[in-house]
């Protein structure tokens, strides 16, 4: 395939991407890990496509977006969020969210240790242990939809901040 | 705009809301800003996904030490990668292309995460600078990942303080020993490992740890460390919790026992009793003095109701009080010991040890009629100051002692192993499906009760605390299982079984032998009676030809001797008109069109049984009613018992006639419905042939050799009409008369008529006297069927050897090894020699080596006199238990009590002789301050009366006590008993008797004796718990007890003689067996007078003197003086 230091630098910058691949994945959060794979196993396939001078990301978006309209049609599930026209209508906006991942993550990284310790615990538990908001609310003995609330008003929070960060701070 | 969004988005993820879903896209698709939002929305999430995802994994390897972080978009460079897992991944990635690492990472399917750890692991080590990376040790790696995680997750409950499924991971030397389960780790095979397997929650009964999943991180540092070998530099620490068997050889409890020397000395002068030696040297010791002793009166009052449980009367107290010899509470001492009112108190505390109980608890709480067998033994054997040893040895094997002993204490020593079987019982029927819950309490109450451990904590595993294994408690359980117990009765078997006999077992056998030869007689003779009157009755013809038939009441159906189903009638319309079988009678039998089942039978209670070269004779006469829509067909059916074994079978439509030739069915003939036909069948058993003919006097038609049913018996006995003719479909009405069987030959129709016989008046008397004797001997053998031939007792018998298998964690369906049958092994270990091992068992509780039994008893014995025992934890001899507040004195009472053959009135004198026992109970500031709990005896412990004393003690005033001993309690007759859970058995019995004899209930206890602090009949009670709740007040006051006891006792205050001051002091006395301070005195006058006024105003009522006097009983036996003992 590619030449081994074209092959190193492609897994470099395909690992060093994953996470704006997955944030451009993750149109539907059901299916987002499995899109998220299909996409990658695509683009190790078509490895040899991408000039290691150019920029990773808006090929690989190219790629993600036609694995994903792929993986839509084949199989069509219930648990979709969005229409499938409308995830092609949101692609631009995708695309240019993505693409500005790292910045928005490091704003967020800022932003994140501004919180309260009672939020950053919600959102561990919510993200990185994966547990339901059923769960947290059970556990806590608050009901659910004060937990959702609370969730709610946190990302708010955080978007706003992030917002801030990269006007001020691009 | 946003939270609009958001809030959507959720209710589609989280709730599969459609309406939600259909309003979000649509908004996308009209909103371009709405796209913009969402989308960084969206992106914003994965940012913090993965800025958290980050975090964590920077904590794991911020464990593994040197870490530098370095901020490159979301990768983490490690400057020194001393993660094993980094270090591994990066030798990988160095070995192999780095295109095939890659493939490996795109083949693991779905776990994002750990995915994500992966790649970031791979990306930290392509893009390290380092090369050489230097390998942390295995030390490290534990230090530093697996120890704080163990630490964390696990070793709450896998540690020094707990040790569930009996697993350490606090130490090496712990997980290696395993836990219940087995081996936990094995050192390079994480996937072989139980602890893996546990932690990934493979296993739903085995997810740990159990609050919350570790994760997948820890999971991966788990493994990875079992991988290279487990590591683990933690030794045990050296301090274990139970006490071993050797160690055990040092503890006060298990020395072997030795008399000590009495203190004797200028201040302990060897006329001194040897308990108040004993006590004085240890009150010196703790700077405490003794008060004064009581006074007499005091001393009259404590000393009755601590041997009898009754107050003394006032003649009694006299007495003593004139009694000037030194030794006058020596005698008094001895005339209570007398009374058979000691062993009812005595015998009481005993029953609180041994959880003794009317019922069987569990579910259903069946009534052992038996029980009180027990109860009275336990009295009596007080009574008769039987040794000790004795007692106990005849609890455990009394049975089998009585086997070879003398044969008038046979049903004593049956009786006592009562001790045994009243525990609380399990299972709906006499199986051994539960049997180990029995057991447990046995064992338990065994224990707890004679040597003071709890062996019954070792069910499950090794006591905790103290020298007892769990395989000693299977080695007793092995004998219990080789024991037979008394089955109460259960929801399922409703009858009690097993209950061993009170007398020797070939009497026994005896006596069920005549029982059975009685019954057998009187069977015979009834039989022979019932013969003779049906030959003596004209009318009837073996079984009768007429067969009650003529004295049925016509216009229903039939009733005895006959049997009918369905629509059927007696009638006069159904009359045959032929009369060459019986005489013409009034009335026949009608059967409607019914169920195929439906019909009429008869059983000839004299049925004919085949006798060679006999032949059998039947006939009937019928006919169908009407012509008939049905087309099916009834059949006649003659042979032995319901359909049990068939000789002949006919049968009819409305039209037609056949018979049963073998296996085929004939038609024989036409019928015309409405004519009356009659038939008559000639059986040859021998041949298994019949013949017959069918029809009127001018119209018969005859058939021969036809063969009855095959695998026909001989036997018949049996006549049935209904619907299972040779023609399916509903059965037409009929009608039946004239049915007869017989060994001769009936006449032929066409002769006749047969004409009504008359019985000569000879004949006549005979019947009358026949009859009135069949009753009588029918009642007698109900009655001797009904009987008991000999009593019984609930208790043990000598089952089959066997051992038990361990049952781990006390689960009979987890069985481990056999144990075999021994003593304990700190007690000795010695080996059952033959039998179930009880009487090994009995043995070496009471042998004199066993250093607990003496020293238990004992203290019972002094915590009943005095309210506290030298040992304050009397069931409690082990580790967790008090050590005595007077061991040597312990010791003296217990190798005394040993000598002088387990007499257990000896306690009593030697206790009660001594000044320590007659201390007063008055008050000392200074002692109080330092001894509080009076536990070196510095005074007598004023106590409240318990339960049975306090009524007894009413009863006793008020002149209603019954001291008659009771025998069984009027349970519902065992024939009713349909108990289970939803339906349990539950009595209150009242009685005059003393308290002792009352029914004590398991489930629902005695009111009375639960509301003042009874003994709990379901587990073995060492020391009551005394309470003071409103509601005994409230009893006090309102009960209609209270109220008919100081009625009674007014009246006969009322009759003494004497002014209302003699009155007075005599009440008070009798009450209090105190004379009260004039002033209280004076009260009391004041109050009987005020009271009489008031009700001499109220006219209606009669008996004022004594409704006035009633008032101030009521007073006397509810105040502290009446319930309390100083």
């Amino acid at each position: 395939m590619l030449p081994p230091s074209d092959e190193t630098r492609f897994i470099e910058a395909l690992t060093r991407h994953q996470p704006a691949l997955e944030a451009f994945c993750h149109a539907n959060r059901q299916d987002a890990r499995e899109v998220l794979q299909a996409t990658c196993v695509k683009l190790w396939q078509k490895s040899v496509d991408w000039d290691p001078d150019t920029e990773f990301l808006p090929w690989a978006f190219t790629v993600a977006r036609f694995t994903i309209l792929s993986h839509y049609r084949d199989q069509k599930r219930d648990r979709l969020v969005f229409d499938e026209d409308v995830i092609q209508a949101m692609a631009g906006d995708t695309e240019e969210a993505a693409s500005a991942f790292d910045e928005r993550r490091e704003a967020l990284a800022l932003c994140f240790g501004k919180l309260d310790q009672l939020a950053k615990t919600l959102l561990h538990d919510h993200y990185t242990v994966s547990q339901s908001l059923r769960e947290i609310a059970k556990a806590s003995g608050r009901s659910l939809s004060a937990v959702k609330m609370n969730l709610l008003r946190i990302r708010q929070q955080l978007s706003a901040c992030i917002e801030r960060e990269m006007r001020t701070n691009p | 705009m946003e939270e609009r969004l958001l809030n959507l988005l959720q209710k589609v993820r989280d709730d599969g809301d459609e309406a939600a879903r259909t309003e979000l896209n649509d908004l996308l698709r009209k909103h371009p800003e709405a796209r913009t939002i969402l989308s960084r929305s969206l992106v914003d999430e994965q940012a913090l996904v993965s800025h958290q995802r980050d975090e964590s994994i920077v904590s794991i390897l911020d464990g593994a030490g040197e870490v530098a972080k370095i901020q490159h978009s979301d990768l983490l460079v490690i400057q020194k990668p001393t993660c094993k897992t980094g270090v591994f991944i990066h030798k990988v990635s160095m070995k192999h292309e780095p295109r095939k690492w890659l493939q490996m990472l795109l083949q693991s399917p779905g776990n994002t995460s750990m995915w994500n750890f992966l790649v970031t692991a791979v990306a930290i080590c392509l893009t390290s600078t380092v090369t050489n990376c230097s390998a942390q040790s295995d030390e490290d790696f534990f230090e530093s990942n697996v120890r704080p995680l163990l630490v964390k997750h696990c070793q709450e409950c896998h540690g020094e303080k707990k040790q569930e499924g009996s697993l350490r991971l606090d130490s090496r030397d712990g997980w290696r020993r395993g836990g219940d389960r087995g081996q936990t780790i094995h050192p390079g095979q994480p996937e072989k490992s139980l602890l893996i397997e546990a932690v990934k929650y493979k296993d739903s009964d085995l997810e740990m740890p159990p609050s919350k999943q570790l994760t997948e991180q820890e999971i991966a540092v788990l493994e990875t460390w079992i991988k290279h070998g487990a590591t683990d530099p933690r030794t045990e620490s050296t301090t274990t919790t139970a006490m071993s068997v050797e160690e055990a050889k040092n503890f006060w409890a298990f020395l072997p026992l030795k008399l000590p020397t009495v203190p004797r000395d200028a201040d302990h002068p060897k006329s001194q009793n040897p308990i108040d030696a004993f006590v004085l040297a240890q009150l010196e010791k703790q700077k405490l003095t003794s008060v004064p002793p009581a006074d007499r009166r005091t001393l009259i009052r404590r000393a009755t109701f601590d041997l009898t449980g009754l107050p003394p009367t006032p003649l009694e107290i006299g007495a003593f009080l004139n009694d000037k010899s030194e030794d006058a509470f020596e005698s008094l001492v001895e005339r209570l010991l007398d009374s058979p009112a000691y062993g009812e108190r005595w015998g009481r505390h005993w029953l609180d040890v041994a959880r003794y109980a009317d019922t069987a608890g569990d579910g259903s709480d069946y009534p052992v009629r038996e029980a009180y067998k027990y109860r009275n033994w336990v009295i009596d054997a007080f009574n008769k100051d039987q040794p000790f040893n004795e007692f106990i040895r005849e609890q455990i094997a009394g049975d089998i002692l009585a086997r070879d002993g003398a044969a008038e204490e046979y049903a004593n020593r049956v009786t006592a192993t009562g001790f045994l079987a009243i525990g609380k019982r399990y299972g709906y029927k006499a199986s051994p499906t539960y049997q180990y819950l029995d057991f447990a309490d046995v064992i338990d109450s065994v224990g707890r009760s004679m040597l003071g451990l709890s062996i019954g904590c070792a069910r499950c595993h090794d006591h905790k605390y103290d020298p007892v294994s769990a395989e000693d408690y299977y080695a007793l359980y092995g004998i219990m299982q080789s024991t037979t117990w008394a089955f109460p009765g259960g929801e399922e078997q409703k009858r009690p079984a097993h209950f061993p006999p009170l007398v020797p077992a070939k009497e026994a056998a005896r006596l069920d032998q005549a029982k059975q030869e009685t019954l057998t007689r009187l069977d015979r003779e009834i039989a022979g009676l019932k013969r003779e009157r049906a030959e003596l009755n004209p009318n009837f013809l073996t079984g009768g030809a007429d067969l009650g038939l003529e004295s049925q009441k016509p216009g229903q159906p039939p009733g005895q001797p006959w049997v009918s189903a369905g629509p059927i009638d007696v009638t006069t319309e159904a009359q045959s008109p032929f009369d060459h079988i019986h005489p013409k009678g009034k009335v026949g039998v009608r059967l409607g069109s019914g169920q195929p089942t439906d019909g009429l039978r008869y059983v000839f209670e004299n049925g004919l049984k085949a006798t060679p070269g006999s032949q059998m004779h039947f006939t009937v006469d019928f006919r169908t009613v009407a012509a008939s829509e049905q087309k099916g067909a009834f059949r006649f059916y003659l042979g032995r018992g319901v359909i049990q074994s068939l000789a002949v079978q006919c049968s009819a439509t409305s039209t037609e006639f056949a018979i049963r030739n073998g296996a085929k069915w004939e038609t024989i003939r036409k019928l015309t419905p409405g004519t009356w036909y009659t038939l008559q069948l000639t059986i040859d058993p021998d041949t298994k042939m019949y013949s017959g003919f069918v029809g009127t006097a001018n119209d018969l038609t005859v058939f021969n050799n036809k063969r009855t049913g095959a695998n026909w018996d001989g036997v018949a006995d049996c006549f049935i009409c209904d619907g299972f003719g040779f023609v399916e479909g509903a059965a037409c009405a009929r009608d039946i008369d004239n049915v007869g069987l017989q060994s001769v030959a009936f006449n032929a129709p066409g002769t006749g008529p047969v004409l009504p016989r008359i019985m000569e008046t000879a004949s006549t008397e005979r019947l009358t006297k026949i009859d009135g004797e069949i009753n009588n001997l029918t009642a007698k053998r109900q009655t001797t069927a009904a009987s008991i031939a000999y009593p019984l007792a609930y208790g043990v018998t000598e089952g089959s050897p066997v051992n038990a298998r361990l049952q781990k964690r006390g689960e009979p369906d987890r069985l481990g090894d056999e144990v075999p049958r021994r003593n304990l092994e700190v007690l000795g270990g010695d080996l059952v020699a033959k039998g179930s091992g009880r009487l090994d068992l009995a043995n070496w509780i009471t042998r004199p080596s066993n250093p607990l039994t003496a020293r238990v008893f004992v203290n019972r014995v002094w915590q009943w006199h005095f309210g506290r025992g030298l040992v304050a934890t009397p069931s409690d001899f082990g580790t967790r238990g008090e050590p005595p507040t007077h061991p040597e004195l312990l010791d003296w009472l217990a190798a005394k009590f040993i000598a002088s053959g387990w007499s257990v009135k000896s306690l009593h004198r030697w206790i009660m002789s001594s000044k320590t026992y007659q201390l007063a109970s008055a008050d000392d500031q200074g002692n109080f301050a330092i001894d509080p709990n009076n536990r070196f005896h510095w005074r007598y412990a004023r106590r409240p009366l318990d339960a049975e004393s306090t009524r007894d003690a009413m009863l006793a005033v008020s002149g209603n006590l019954d001291r008659k001993v009771p025998l069984a309690h009027p349970f519902p007759p065992l024939d009713t008993w349909g108990f289970t859970i939803h339906n349990p058995f539950h009595a209150v019995y009242d009685s005059d008797h003393r308290s002792v004899y009352l029914m004590v209930q398991r489930n629902q206890r005695h009111p009375y004796l639960a509301l003042f602090d009874a003994a709990d009949p379901n587990q073995s009670v060492a020391k009551r718990q005394p309470t003071t709740t409103p509601t005994q007040a409230l009893f006090l006051m309102n009960s209609p007890f209270v109220h008919e006891q100081s009625q009674n006792f007014a009246k006969r205050i009322v009759t003494v003689t004497g002014d209302d001051r003699a009155k007075t002091l005599w009440a008070f006395e009798t009450a209090h067996g105190q004379i009260p301070e004039e002033a209280e005195v004076q009260e009391a006058l004041n109050f009987v007078s005020a009271y009489r006024q008031q009700l001499s105003k109220d006219s209606s009522k009669n008996d004022q003197e004594a409704a006035a006097w009633s008032a101030l009983a009521r007073v006397l036996l509810t105040s502290n003086q009446f319930l309390y003992v100083d």
